[in-house]
């Protein structure tokens, strides 16, 4: 359910706009850096305090180091 | 490592044959996974795959065990051939996702109820929402004909728009996928 969320709130980023998501289980970090991989877009900001995990993402602009 | 190309604009082609819920959720939850990490998502059903879309009909309501409405004549449909056998299975069909069993631990209809209970407390989807949320994302549902005629549905039977398409459509949707599976 928080790729299907996700996958719609993406779907409506303007040019240069970021979108910072939650999610309560140390899983969901994982989830979400694979659909970034997959969509094309990049983890600006990761923060993990005990089971909350806030993740802000935005898309890839091909700047990502290796 | 990116996967992106690998994945974004890739077909998938997901096949519901079982009315059980176990595996109408796993359908719908990949389906839904794959349809959100950018694959285009063609879902078909047959057969009691078709339950999970149906209309909800209570068990005991009278709609569902004395209609003498006229079957459904939509696409794929050959009404002149029906037999009073259509009307027995549309009154005996589980109609939509709360009323189908799971394939084991059914325990008379209490392990769905007890399953629907776990994931509301995990705050996990539930079947509906899943459908729904593959709706939202795209993905198109087709029914098979042969089930259609013989099933007697109608579009009006289901609670999103489906496809009625035969086996030919099928194989070029399989072939052209990258992923299938039956479940």
């Amino acid at each position: 359910m928080p790729l299907i969320q996700l996958a719609k709130a993406v779907g409506g980023l303007g040019e240069g706009e970021s979108i910072e998501i939650i999610g309560d289980d140390p899983i969901f970090e994982l989830g979400i850096r694979e659909f970034c991989d997959a969509r094309g877009f990049v983890v600006e900001r990761s923060e993990v305090k005990g089971r909350e995990v806030r993740l802000e993402l935005r898309p890839d602009r091909g700047e990502r180091e290796d | 490592m990116s996967t992106g190309a690998q994945v974004v604009g890739r077909k998938g082609t997901i096949l519901l044959l079982s009315g059980e819920l176990d595996k109408a959720l796993a359908a719908f939850e990949i389906a839904a996974g794959m349809a959100a990490m950018g694959m285009e998502i063609r879902m078909w059903f047959l057969l009691f795959g078709t339950n999970a879309l149906r209309k909800p009909l209570a068990r005991l309501s009278p709609r569902r065990w004395l209609n003498l409405a006229p079957l459904p004549d939509g696409p794929g449909r050959n009404p002149e051939t029906d037999t009073v056998l259509q009307r027995v299975l549309h009154a005996l069909n589980a109609t939509g996702p709360r009323q189908l069993p799971l394939s084991q631990l059914n325990v008379l209809g209490v392990g769905p109820a007890l399953l629907r209970q776990i994931l509301d407390r995990k705050q996990m989807a539930q079947l509906e929402t899943l459908i729904r949320g593959c709706e939202e994302l795209g993905v198109s549902f087709t029914i098979c004909q042969v089930c259609v005629d013989s099933m007697a549905l109608g579009p009006e039977d289901f609670i999103v728009d489906v496809d009625v398409r035969g086996v030919s459509t099928y194989t070029l949707q399989v072939a052209e996928s990258h992923y299938n599976a039956v479940f």
